[in-house]
C-alpha cells in the first residue's frame, strides 16, 4: 500500500490495532458521546446495533404483513364484513389478491374494495357458510351486482 | 357509476355461451341457459364501459403477479424487482398475469386472471445491478461465537409503459397464449 503521510506509513507495519478500531469507529461515527470515543464502549454498541440490524429484516416483512393486516381491518369495518369472512368468500370466488395488494386497494381505490366485499358476502351467502357480516348494515347494497350477471359466475363451482 | 363497478371478467364468456365455436374453451363453463336470461341492465353496463374504455378518460391501474408478489401499477412506475430474475436490459415485457385492472369508473376483477389480452401492461427492463451491502452478523454472548457475512442480492428496475384496456370487455379474447 502507498501511504502519503509518515504517520499512516508507521501505521502499515506491526499489529493492526488501529486500522481495526478504525473500522468499528467507522461504523459508530453517528452515535454520540462515549458511545463514539471510547473504543470498548463503541464495539459494544457496534455489535449489538449490527445484530439488531440483521433480526430486523426478518421483522419487518413481518411488521409489513401486520399492518396490512390492520389496514384490511379497518376497510372491512366500513363495509360491514369481518376480514376473515373476506377472504375466505373472496377464495371461494377464486380471486386470489393477497393481502399486500388488498391494503393496496383499500387504500387508493376504496370503491374497488367495496365492490369486493359486496362480491366476497355474496358467495358466502350462496355457499351457505355462516358468515359474520353485519346483518343490519349490509354490504354493497347500492352496487346492483346483479346488474352485471354476478350469480351467474359465483354460483359456478371451483375449479 | 357505482353500479358498473364490479366483476365484468367471464361476461364475454356468458354471452358468447349460445355461440360456439369462437370461445371454446370457454363455454364448457356455463351453461346456455343462463345466457338467456341475461338483463338488459346488464348490457347497457357492459356498453358504457365500452365507451368509457374507447373515451380513454382516465388513467388505469393494474394489479399483476410478478415473481411470486402482486404489484399495483400504473403508467409510468418504477417497480424493483428483487432476485435472480433473466431479462435483460432493454427489454419489453408484457406482464400477462393480471389480476384486477381499472380505471376512475370501473374495475375488472379476475378469478383469478383477467381473460388473457384483455388487458395489456408493458414494461420495460432499464436496469440490472446489485442491492446495497447488507450485513449478515451473528454473536452470542459469552460464547465466543461471532459470525460475519456480506450479500447483496440482485435487483433488476422495470419501467411501466403502459397500462391499457386492449380489447372490448365482451368481445372475443384474442387468443395469445
Amino acid at each position: 500500500m502507498v501511504f502519503l503521510t509518515i504517520a499512516n506509513w508507521v501505521r502499515s507495519r506491526g499489529p493492526d490495532e488501529f486500522w481495526r478500531k478504525r473500522r468499528m469507529f467507522r461504523l459508530a461515527a453517528h452515535y454520540i458521546g462515549r458511545r463514539r470515543n471510547c473504543y470498548s464502549v463503541t464495539v459494544r454498541n457496534v455489535h449489538r446495533a449490527l445484530v439488531y440490524a440483521t433480526k430486523a429484516r426478518k421483522l419487518k416483512k413481518q411488521d409489513m404483513i401486520d399492518l396490512w393486516s390492520t389496514r384490511i381491518t379497518a376497510a372491512c369495518e366500513q363495509h360491514n364484513i369481518t376480514p376473515c369472512t373476506l377472504k375466505q368468500g373472496l377464495d371461494r370466488a377464486n380471486i386470489m389478491l393477497d393481502r399486500k395488494s388488498l391494503s393496496d386497494l383499500a387504500c387508493w381505490e376504496p370503491r374497488t374494495f367495496e365492490c369486493l366485499a359486496a362480491v366476497a358476502k355474496q358467495k358466502m351467502e350462496y355457499d351457505g357458510a355462516i358468515d359474520y357480516t353485519d346483518k343490519k348494515y349490509p354490504t354493497g347494497v347500492n352496487l346492483k351486482l346483479q346488474d352485471v350477471m354476478l350469480e351467474a359466475w359465483l354460483k359456478e363451482k371451483k375449479q | 357509476m357505482a353500479l358498473i363497478r364490479a366483476g365484468l371478467q367471464r361476461l364475454a364468456n356468458v354471452f358468447n355461451g349460445g355461440q360456439a365455436g369462437v370461445l371454446s374453451r370457454f363455454v364448457t363453463s356455463l351453461s346456455p341457459v343462463e345466457s338467456k336470461t341475461v338483463p338488459e341492465t346488464t348490457k347497457d353496463v357492459i356498453a358504457e364501459c365500452n365507451n368509457l374504455i374507447e373515451k380513454n378518460a382516465s388513467r388505469n391501474f393494474a394489479i399483476v403477479h410478478l415473481l411470486g408478489k402482486q404489484w399495483r401499477v400504473t403508467d409510468g412506475d418504477l417497480l424493483v424487482v428483487e432476485g435472480y430474475w433473466p431479462p435483460s436490459i432493454g427489454d419489453k415485457i408484457r406482464l400477462d398475469k393480471v389480476l384486477v385492472a381499472g380505471t376512475k369508473d370501473f374495475s375488472l376483477i379476475g378469478r383469478p386472471l383477467v381473460q388473457p389480452g384483455l388487458v395489456d401492461v408493458t414494461a420495460t427492463v432499464i436496469s440490472k445491478g446489485l442491492s446495497h451491502t447488507r450485513t449478515h452478523f451473528k454473536k452470542k454472548r459469552r460464547k465466543q461465537f461471532m459470525r460475519i457475512n456480506f450479500y447483496r442480492s440482485p435487483q433488476t428496475i422495470l419501467r411501466i409503459n403502459s397500462v391499457e384496456i386492449a380489447n372490448k370487455i365482451n368481445e372475443a379474447p384474442k387468443n395469445v397464449f
